[in-house]
C-alpha cells in the first residue's frame, strides 16, 4: 500500500491534464502537518502517515427530472472554484470523473449524492461539479455513506445570476473524511449550506464561498457532535469580493467524553465590496471537562461601509434550566437529553426537507440526545 | 400534608434556614412573608429538592413520608410544585413539547397511562384559557420572548395542568402589573381545593388581598417568627418589618449581627 503522498506520483487518470499538472506542483510542498496554520488543531497524522489502497469513487445519484446528470473525464469549470492546495490537490490530481449537475429549471425535489464508503484502508476521491444556471432553483442533499475507509471529496458549486442553492450536506457514521466545499456566486444568487457532522475519528469540511454579486447571499449553517475517539473540523471562508453581498456562518457544536472540534471561521470583505455585510457565530455546549473545542471566528475587513458582527461561546448546560425541567417531573437524564438536543436544534430546524430532519433525530437518538422519543 | 421540622439548610457551607417549623393541613393556603434574604427562596427551592441546598439538620414530611431523598423530579411525582420566581426560557424546546413530557413523566411515574397527543392537546388548551394564557404561546419555545406577566401565566397554567396537591408560589406577584396580577391569582384561586394546599411566598400583602390565605408566618433571619391569621399581612404592610425585629429583639436579629 503506497503512502498517501505517494499516490500523486503514480499515472493519472485520463482528462483534467491541466489541473492535475497545477495540482502536481502544489503538491510538491506535501500534505499539510500541523505547522500548517489552517491544520494546526486537526489530527492529521492519522491520515498522512497512514497507507492506503487507492480504490475508484463510488457515487450514487438521483436527481429529479430537469436536472441534468453528467459523469465526464473532465469538464472546463472544474477546478475553476475550489484550490488545488493540499488534500483537494490530491483529489484534482486523482480523481477518475467527475460528476457533473446541471440546473436550468425550478424543483422542489432534491438532488441526492451519496458517496459510497470504501473499505478500511481505503482511499477514494469522489469529485462532483454542481452548475446553477441563470435564475435556477436546486435542491441538493450530499451524504457521505457511514463506513470505515478514507473519502477526499471535492464539490464545486457556481451559482450564475439569480440562482438559488439549498444544499444540506450529511456526514453521519463516518470514520475518516476530508470534504472540500467551494462555492462560487454571481449576481443576486441565494445559497445555503447546512453541514452536519455527528462523529468521526477525523471528518473535516473546508467550506469556502465567493461572493461575487452584487446582491449575493450566502448562509453557511452547521452543527456537530463529538465524543471520545471523535473529531469533527469546520473550516470556513467567506470571501466577499464585490459589492452589496450578506454572508452568514451559524455553527454549534455539542462535545462530550474526549471529543474534539475545531471551527474556524473566517469573514473576508475586499475594498471590492462595500456595503456588505458579515455575521458570524459559534456555539459550543461542553458536556464533558476532557472535551476540546478550538474556536477562531474572524473577520477581515477592508472596507469601512460594512456590517459586521462575530462571536463565540462555550459552556456548559444552564443549570437553572436542568432544575426548571426536573421541577416539573422530568428525570434529570432526560432533561439534560432535552436541553442538548434543543441547542442543536437551531441548525436542525432549518432543514426544508422532512426526512433528512427525521434521519438527523434518529442519528442523535442513536448518539444518545434525541427528543424525537418524546412523541 | 405537610411538615418541617426544624430545618437548617446551608448554601455554600453559609447557615440559611436555622431551625424552621411549618405545618401545613390539607386544602389550607399559608403565606409566608419576610425581608429580603430572610430565607424565603431557600425554603421554595429546599421543598423543590433542588441541588446545592444542603439539609443539615430536620426533615421534611409531605403525607408521612421524608422528601429528603427524593430528587426535584421524584418530589414532582408525589405533587410538589415550584411556580418560580424567575422562570428560565428554553429556547429550542416548545412549550407544548416540553409539558407533554412533563405530564408524562409524571403519569409514567405514578403507574398511569400516558395521554395520546390530541387528548393532552385539549387538556392544554382547556388550562389555558384559565389562565389567559394565548394557545399561540404553547407552541412558542419555554418562556422564550415572554413578557413577565406571561412567564408567571405560564407558571400557573403549568400548576393546572400538572394538578399538584402542594403548591409553592415563589414571589409570583414579582414583575407583575395590576391587570396581570387578577389573572395570576384567579388563576391560583381556581385551583385552590381541599385535597390541595399551597405555600405562597412574597414580600408584599398586595397579593394577599387576592390570594386570601388562611395562615400567615413572618419568617425571618432563617425562622419563623410569628405566625397569624391574613390580618397579619395588613399589619406587616402598616408597620414594616422593622416594627416586627424590635418588638423580638435578638430572635430576629439578620444574619450576622
Amino acid at each position: 500500500m503506497p503512502a498517501l503522498l505517494d499516490l500523486w506520483r503514480a499515472d493519472a487518470p485520463d482528462g483534467a491534464d491541466a489541473l492535475r499538472a497545477r495540482s502536481r506542483e502544489a503538491l510538491e510542498g506535501g500534505l499539510p502537518s500541523k505547522r500548517v496554520e489552517s491544520w494546526r488543531f486537526t489530527p492529521v497524522k492519522g491520515l498522512v502517515d497512514v497507507s492506503f489502497d487507492e480504490v475508484p469513487a463510488t457515487v450514487r445519484v438521483e436527481a429529479p427530472s430537469g436536472v441534468s446528470v453528467e459523469r465526464v473525464a473532465s469538464h472546463a469549470q472544474v477546478g475553476t472554484v475550489a484550490p488545488v492546495e493540499h488534500f483537494a490537490g490530491l483529489n484534482a490530481a486523482r480523481f477518475s470523473e467527475v460528476l457533473v449537475i446541471r440546473a436550468t429549471g425550478a424543483s422542489d425535489e432534491p438532488v441526492v449524492i451519496t458517496y459510497e464508503a470504501p473499505g478500511e484502508g481505503q482511499v477514494a476521491h469522489p469529485r462532483v461539479l454542481v452548475i446553477a444556471e441563470r435564475t435556477s432553483e436546486l435542491r441538493l442533499i450530499e451524504r457521505a455513506a457511514p463506513g470505515a475507509g478514507f473519502v477526499n471529496a471535492v464539490t464545486e458549486v457556481v451559482l450564475a445570476d439569480g440562482a438559488h442553492v439549498d444544499h444540506v450536506r450529511l456526514h453521519l457514521g463516518l470514520d475518516r473524511h476530508v470534504g472540500m466545499l467551494a462555492v462560487q456566486q454571481g449576481r443576486d444568487s441565494h445559497y445555503t449550506a447546512r453541514v452536519f457532522s455527528f462523529g468521526g475519528a477525523l471528518v473535516r469540511l473546508d467550506l469556502r464561498a465567493s461572493l461575487q454579486g452584487p446582491g449575493a447571499t450566502c448562509r453557511a449553517e452547521g452543527a456537530y457532535h463529538v465524543t471520545d475517539g471523535e473529531c469533527v473540523d469546520v473550516h470556513a471562508v467567506l470571501d466577499h469580493v464585490g459589492p452589496q453581498n450578506t454572508s452568514h456562518q451559524f455553527f454549534r457544536g455539542v462535545l462530550d467524553g474526549k471529543g474534539r472540534a475545531i471551527f474556524d471561521g473566517q469573514s473576508l470583505v475586499k475594498r471590492t465590496a462595500p456595503g456588505s455585510e458579515a455575521h458570524q457565530s459559534n456555539g459550543n455546549l461542553l458536556l464533558s471537562d476532557r472535551a476540546t473545542i478550538h474556536t477562531k471566528p474572524h473577520l477581515e475587513i477592508d472596507h469601512d461601509d460594512v456590517v459586521a458582527s462575530h462571536g463565540a461561546t462555550s459552556g456548559a448546560l444552564d443549570e437553572d434550566a436542568i432544575f426548571y425541567l426536573r421541577s416539573r417531573g422530568i428525570p434529570e437524564a432526560q432533561a439534560r437529553a432535552m436541553l442538548t438536543d434543543a441547542f442543536l436544534r437551531a441548525v436542525i430546524e432549518g432543514v426544508r426537507q422532512d426526512e433528512v430532519r427525521e434521519e438527523l433525530d434518529a442519528e442523535l437518538a442513536r448518539r444518545g440526545l434525541s427528543q424525537s422519543h418524546w412523541g | 400534608m405537610l411538615r418541617i421540622q426544624n430545618l437548617h439548610v446551608e448554601v455554600h457551607g453559609k447557615p440559611i434556614l436555622k431551625g424552621l417549623d411549618l405545618t401545613i393541613g390539607a386544602g389550607e393556603v399559608h403565606a409566608i412573608m419576610g425581608p429580603n434574604g430572610s430565607g424565603k427562596s431557600t425554603l421554595s427551592y429546599v421543598l423543590a429538592g433542588r441541588d446545592g441546598y444542603e439539609v443539615t439538620k430536620g426533615d421534611i414530611l409531605f403525607e408521612g413520608e421524608s422528601l429528603l431523598e427524593e430528587d426535584a423530579s421524584e418530589r414532582a411525582a408525589k405533587g410538589v410544585f415550584l411556580a418560580m420566581q424567575y422562570p428560565v426560557s428554553i429556547p429550542g424546546v416548545s412549550n407544548l413539547q416540553f409539558l407533554r413530557t412533563a405530564h408524562g413523566s409524571l403519569r409514567k411515574a405514578r403507574g398511569e397511562e400516558e395521554l395520546s397527543a390530541a387528548e393532552f392537546m385539549k387538556l392544554a388548551r382547556a388550562k389555558a384559557k384559565t389562565v389567559e394564557l394565548p394557545t399561540e404561546l404553547l407552541k412558542r419555545a419555554v418562556n422564550d420572548g415572554f413578557s413577565g406577566g406571561e412567564k408567571k401565566r405560564n407558571e400557573i397554567f403549568q400548576m393546572a395542568l400538572l394538578e399538584p396537591k402542594l403548591c409553592v408560589l415563589d414571589e409570583t406577584d414579582s414583575g407583575l402589573d395590576i391587570d396581570a396580577l387578577k389573572i395570576v391569582s384567579a388563576g391560583v384561586n381556581a385551583l385552590r381545593d381541599p385535597a390541595r394546599s399551597m405555600i405562597v411566598i412574597t414580600h408584599y400583602q398586595r397579593l394577599l388581598d387576592h390570594i386570601v390565605p388562611d395562615h400567615v408566618h413572618v419568617l425571618m433571619n432563617g425562622t419563623i417568627v410569628k405566625s397569624g391569621g391574613k390580618e397579619l399581612a395588613h399589619e406587616l404592610e402598616a408597620q414594616g418589618y422593622d416594627e416586627v425585629r424590635k418588638s423580638l429583639g435578638g430572635a430576629a436579629a439578620p444574619a450576622g449581627a
